[in-house]
């Protein structure tokens, strides 16, 4: 392991490791544009520019081609070096058309930071900039303004080496080079916006989040991402304090968070824009009995009341894995333990598997199927399972149904027909949508963003997502709605929190043991989320 | 003995690029002795080092060095790319060996390949050479039905494939590894060094990259022995050079000359000096990329370290003289230009900073500069020079700072108003 010296501090780095990273090891950022850890070394920015002593000898070299050396000596503000990224950021402002009042990126651009710490110049230009296309649509979800563009190639790079097709290059020479699709083809893939991430300036932007919210304005929290069984590790960014344009709406965008073991530092476009059934306006915000909106004791009463009336085996649950790990828990142990049934089960039969790939996502679009096999969820042998639910529900086998996070409109077209011939169904929902005026008792449920909790995903990996915006109207975690019924039915149990479900079910289960609950980060300012374009 | 005819021996027989007449005149014979007496591959690189045979294409690096780089242990195939992309501007030299003696070069090619266990060449031609390609395209059938190329070469189980690629007309792709880029097929943006070409190069395979010049001069060394070849030339730069000269002396043309002989030789005695009794004003001594020397400055030895102690470089060899009737700024304009035009756009500084230039210099010329655009051109010149993956960004630098600092006058004259 080769030691070195940046800016007085020592520090030693696997062999090969470069300065750029080198020097964040020790919290020093060496100003990049084009380099990336996750994309090939192109050094063309030309903007990591530090000096470099070795033996004696000085030189100002790039810090993304140039590895660690022992004995080497690194400066990341000596004289020689400001000079030359300054020259670099001059260059670069040279034809940027400086709209920063209207670009998204204002307040997370690179260009903008840079400048704050190297530039300070006045304008040395005084002939005419170029003038390239302002609005250009790549594809369904991006959308370039060539003006802002700084040509690092991060976008082409992670289109060719990432998700493995040519759909962006760089076109022409000279400054009049331009960005643009590969011919014939749109940026279209399961991954397009993680070039916006990518894009260290405004020059690519994304369609869903064109002019929505100035970033400044944006809060984050660590989350993970429900809309595949890889449990991609990301940040939900939201906004609360300003009404303007979009009443209603939280949550504003989903950013990669970096995780070496599960998605490094991508995520799918599925689970980028599966943030919006948080603030869907059919979210279910107060419970109902019969199409009627009560409060939460007589909710709670009338489904205690509906619970005793059918015998155990003809009662089946079925619970979506959609539901964190906590929820699976006292699901179980209202449902096992306090009513004793026999007929439970999460796997919802589907038709349509996701579409995997080779970079992140699985077939499963269930974030947590693997926590609820865990915990020991699925009935044995003799109890009536998904499959075959509506035939049992037909041949009077089963008179009550409880339903949480799944309309069970996978089962097939007859399924609400069916559901008719039940005396009872309680449907726990965060939406006023399919069974949800059907059922005889509907609690509202709050979503992953509304509290914390975790994720097992399909590798068996315990992942703990936090709370970012409050339950919407009256809804609860499920858990808590679990915990009322079964206490309505006389159980002595009582959590605070989810915190203390976990521990009590992460009891005996190493994978689970060891996930530090209280290593949370809060919630930041969303411009601080410094990973994304590493 | 300034003049001399080693590589453009030949020249002059019109007959030459046709097999029978070039083996008439000896062509290939060093190629035929190599494969007959089994000369061993070290030996080969050893002459070649000792003839001190510099790279022709302008920058003047050590071939039988460069060869000697190259891993021997290798699993990968390893390639030679013969640079033919010559498009440095006033540069014509590669053009008429390719023209009038093909075979020169296919024998180089053939010795070099053998030396350093090569079994494909590619030749990268410029895009605009039409003639030139039809001519080698038939020299390389002719060599390879005569068994001189191909498979099983002479008997002596050698195999070698000789083949051209045409490049599409772009300045850069005549820098060694963009010129790989572009024969893998990618745009041509040169690459990070290191890897150096000889270990990674071609198809991420090891590989030579020679100047079509600089091959042409290996049958000579064979012929006439390393140490003897460097004899002609100077301590350091051994044999000779072929000199494209260009602009305004009495004879232009391409011109051979020893190693070490002197610019102003070749301007005044060689080339017959200035045409129409004028004054020489300066002189590009390598082509476009090399800084200008002023009339009084061109007594200079054209050899690469002389030249650089002269604050300029011997380059390509390609010698533009420039009389009293020539503007600076209008030159120093059209040079701009070309850079502007023909950076490839990878890096930031050579981006920008070439573009940047080009329109300060016609802001000048149309009379609307002011004494501080000089200050501000040799500036984003210092910017350039030096600091981006590839020489182009200094190629436009280093002629900028030489025509702003040596002809002030010329361009502080347009700025009177």
């Amino acid at each position: 392991m080769p030691e070195l010296n940046i800016d007085g501090q020592s520090v030693q780095v696997p062999e090969g490791t470069n300065l750029i990273l080198a020097a964040r090891k020790l919290g020093i950022d060496i100003p990049h544009f084009c380099y990336h850890p996750g994309l090939t070394v192109v050094g063309s920015c030309r903007m990591c520019q530090v000096e470099i002593e070795v033996g004696g000898r000085k030189r100002v070299d790039l810090g993304c081609a140039n590895a660690a050396a022992d004995g080497m000596i690194v400066r990341v503000n000596a004289p020689e070096a400001v000079k030359a990224r300054q020259a670099v950021l001059e260059f670069l402002l040279m034809n940027h058309p400086l709209d920063c009042p209207i670009c998204d990126d204002a307040g997370e651009c690179k260009l903008q930071d840079y400048y704050m710490i190297h530039g300070l110049h006045n304008s040395r230009l005084d002939v005419p900039k170029w003038h390239k296309p302002k609005v250009h649509s790549l594809g369904p979800t991006v959308v370039l303004d060539a003006e802002r563009c700084v040509l690092c190639s991060r976008c082409v790079r992670f289109c060719d080496e990432i998700w493995g097709e040519r759909q962006l290059g760089i076109f022409g020479h000279g400054s009049n080079e331009l960005l643009i699709n590969y011919p014939g083809q749109e940026l279209d893939n399961p991954y397009t916006e993680n070039v916006v991430d990518l894009c260290p300036v405004g020059a690519l932007l994304s369609k869903d989040f064109h002019y929505r919210r100035r970033v400044w304005y944006l809060k984050s929290v660590k989350s993970v991402c429900p809309l595949c069984s890889r449990g991609c590790n990301i940040y939900l960014h939201f906004d609360v304090d300003h009404d303007y344009a979009e009443p209603g709406t939280r949550i504003f965008r989903v950013k990669p968070r970096y995780n070496p073991a599960v998605n490094r530092w991508w995520i799918s476009d599925r689970g980028r824009f599966g943030y919006k059934f948080i603030d869907d306006p059919k979210r279910a915000q107060a419970p109902q009995v019969r199409g009627r909106e009560v409060l939460w004791d007589e909710a709670i009463a009338q489904a205690a009341d509906l619970l005793r009336q059918s015998p155990p085996d003809a009662i089946a649950a079925f619970i979506a894995p959609t539901a964190s790990n906590e929820d699976a828990f006292a699901a179980l142990r209202l449902l096992r333990e306090t009513l004793r049934l026999k007929n439970l089960d999460f796997e919802i039969p589907h038709a349509d598997k996701l579409k995997s790939d080779q970079v992140l996502l699985t077939d499963d679009p269930y974030p947590n199927r693997r926590g609820f096999a865990d915990l020991g969820f699925a009935s044995g042998n003799g109890s009536i399972r998904a499959a075959d639910l509506l035939s049992a529900i037909h041949g009077g086998k089963i008179k009550g149904l409880i339903l949480a996070g799944s309309d069970l409109s996978a089962l097939g077209g007859t399924a609400s027909g069916t559901l008719k011939e039940l005396d009872w169904l309680i449907v726990v929902s965060h939406l006023q949508k399919g069974l949800w005026d059907q059922a005889t008792v509907a609690l509202p449920m709050a979503v992953y963003a509304e509290r914390p909790g975790t994720f097992t995903n399909f590798k068996g990996l315990v992942q703990k997502f936090e709370k970012a915006v409050e339950p919407l109207g009256v809804s609860l975690p499920q858990w808590q709605i679990w915990q009322k019924l079964a206490q309505k039915l006389g159980a002595t149990w009582n959590y605070e929190n989810e915190r203390q479900i976990f521990k009590a079910l992460a009891a005996g289960k190493p994978e689970y043991e060891t996930l530090n609950w209280s290593a949370t980060a809060g919630v930041k300012p969303a411009c601080n989320n410094d990973n994304w374009y590493a | 003995m300034p003049q001399l005819k080693l590589v453009s021996k030949n020249f002059e027989h019109p007959d030459q690029p046709q097999l029978n007449a070039a083996l008439a005149r000896g062509a290939y014979e060093q190629w035929k002795r190599v494969i007959a007496q089994k000369i061993s591959q070290e030996k080969i690189v050893e002459e070649v080092r000792n003839a001190k045979l510099r790279g022709q294409g302008g920058a003047g690096f050590p071939a039988g060095v460069k060869w000697g780089f190259v891993p021997k242990d290798s699993p990968k195939p390893k390639y030679l790319c013969v640079n033919a992309d010559e498009g440095e501007p006033g540069t014509f030299k590669d053009r008429i060996i390719l023209e009038r003696d093909p075979h020169l070069l296919l024998e180089g090619i053939a010795i070099a390949c053998y030396a350093v266990g090569i079994h494909r060449a590619f030749i990268y031609m410029r895009g605009e050479f039409y003639e030139p390609r039809r001519i080698l395209e038939k020299a390389i059938a002719d060599a390879q039905a005569a068994g001189l190329l191909g498979e099983n070469i002479l008997g002596s189980s050698f195999d070698l494939d000789v083949m051209v690629h045409m490049g599409a007309g772009a300045y850069i792709c005549g820098e060694e590894t963009a010129l790989l880029e572009s024969l893998e097929g990618k745009k041509g943006w040169p690459r990070l060094k290191p890897p150096f070409p000889a270990v990674v190069g071609a198809f991420r395979c090891p590989t030579v990259i020679n100047n079509v010049e600089t091959l042409s001069g290996v049958p000579h060394i064979m012929r006439m022995g390393g140490e003897a070849f460097r004899r002609l030339g100077t301590e350091k730069d051994g044999g000779t050079k072929l000199f494209a000269v260009s602009g305004h002396v009495q004879k232009p043309g391409v011109f051979e000359m020893t190693m070490g002989s002197s610019l102003k030789e070749l301007i005044y005695d060689v080339c017959g000096g200035v045409r129409g009794g004028k004054k020489l004003k300066a002189v590009i001594p390598g082509g476009s990329s090399a800084p200008v020397l002023m009339a009084d400055e061109i007594d200079v030895p054209l050899e690469f370290e002389a030249m650089a102690a002269a604050g300029t470089m011997l380059g390509s060899g390609a010698v533009i003289a420039l009389d009293e009737s020539v503007s600076i700024p209008q030159i120093f304009m059209v040079t701009a230009r070309f850079y502007a035009h023909e950076s490839c756009g990878q890096c930031t500084q050579c981006r920008e900073g070439c573009t940047w230039i080009y329109k300060i210099s016609k802001k000048i010329l149309a009379g609307l500069g002011r004494p501080a655009d000089l200050d501000l051109i040799h500036d984003l010149a210092e910017n350039m020079n030096g600091k981006t993956v590839c020489p182009l960004g200094a190629a436009m630098a280093l002629p900028t700072i030489a025509f702003v600092k040596k002809f002030r006058h010329e361009f502080l004259a347009l700025m009177k108003n």
